[in-house]
């Protein structure tokens, strides 16, 4: 009973970790890269599809 | 005692919800000027679908912003929008659309409308086990291929999810529209369509629980991969419980809690955590049950 208890109290945190560090690092890349502005750009003007517009 | 828990929980969950849905929201001239906020802040993406043409939105979705991405010349992918969307989904995973999704709770809204007692409150649909991997092929292909390979002279594409389903950016639409009536002059069978969908989903909301998350919404999809990674986890005492299925009962996703506890499906409302007689369940970064199991590894005796 206690291992399995165990078991199902052994989280998944490292791999959550690095999981974390791997989405950190893109979105680091992802701000070098311009995308950032990319985001800015399209929410700043009315997004006429979104809205069935266009 | 256990009613009181579960009221407190509930109003707990919905001051939240609340708060999350105006911070989000907060630009309240768009709603009296009929027009959206165009400040830095539209940089950032929010955790919840909150479509950029809310009159309101100070932030921008993530699904739109995606697909924006996607879209654009020379842009394979997004490590930006991708980047942020696996950071919330390892940290926090579906908890994100039980907490803080504007959407999901205009959904939970909806569902608490009364309905005639003749009428009855669906569980599930029909054929659940197809529609919930729904979410999967709008992800795939609306949000991901047709706009990456779809493309117009120039190579841009277009947000064909935002396009011809999503129905959170119809009601930012209506809001727009009504302090606008330059755009209230170009609606014409696109916004008939997707005021269509938006009904189905309202009306559906009501006898369904949040219909639209699950068998829709790509953003819960993607967070729903790492509901049985992330930091923020739901655990079982296998001790304490004692497989009553109270959990599932109450759930009303009906997911079987005890067996999967960290299912894709859960949107860690939390209700059975409420609900179980025997305290079984454990949320949280580090549950106690974490607590407990590392203290008896760390001091074998």
């Amino acid at each position: 009973m206690e291992k399995n208890n165990r078991v199902h109290a052994k989280p998944s945190r490292i791999i959550a970790i690095a999981i974390l560090v791997v989405a950190s690092i893109a979105i680091v890349i992802g701000v070098v890269q311009g995308e950032a502005l990319i985001v800015l750009k399209k929410a700043t003007t009315i997004c006429l599809e979104c809205i069935g517009l266009g | 005692m256990a009613k009181k828990l579960r009221v407190a929980h509930d109003r707990r969950r919905n001051i939240i919800q609340f708060l999350t849905a105006v911070l989000s929201n907060a630009y309240i001239v768009g709603f009296l000027e009929g027009k959206i906020y165009q400040g830095d802040a539209k940089a950032f993406c929010v955790p919840g679908l909150n479509c950029y043409a809310c009159p309101g939105a100070l932030g921008s979705c993530p699904i739109g912003s995606l697909q924006a991405v996607l879209g654009s010349r020379d842009k394979t992918f997004s490590f930006y929008v991708g980047g942020f969307l696996i950071a919330i989904g390892a940290t926090l995973g579906r908890f994100a659309c039980g907490w803080l999704c504007p959407f999901g709770w205009f959904q939970d809204l909806l569902h608490r409308i009364p309905i005639p007692k003749t009428w009855k409150r669906l569980r599930r649909l029909p054929g659940e086990k197809f529609l919930a991997k729904l979410p999967y092929v709008f992800l795939i292909i609306l949000v991901i291929l047709l706009p990456m390979y779809v493309v117009d002279l120039i190579g841009q594409g277009s947000p064909w999810f935002c396009k011809w389903v999503c129905p959170s950016g119809t009601l930012s639409g209506l809001l727009l529209l009504a302090g606008n009536s330059g755009l209230r002059s170009v609606a014409g069978w696109l916004f008939a369509w997707k005021n269509l969908i938006l009904l189905v989903t309202i009306l559906t909301s009501i006898i369904l629980y949040r219909p639209f998350c699950r068998y829709v919404c790509p953003l819960g999809a993607i967070y729903g991969l790492f509901n049985p990674v992330s930091l923020y986890r739901l655990e079982i005492d296998e001790k304490a419980c004692t497989k009553c299925g109270i959990c599932q009962r109450v759930c009303k996703l009906d997911i079987p809690v005890y067996i999967t506890p960290n299912s894709t499906a859960c949107i860690r409302c939390g209700d059975c955590i409420v609900a179980c007689p025997h305290s079984a369940i454990k949320s949280g970064f580090k549950t106690k049950i974490q607590a407990a199991s590392q203290t008896a590894s760390d001091y074998p005796s």
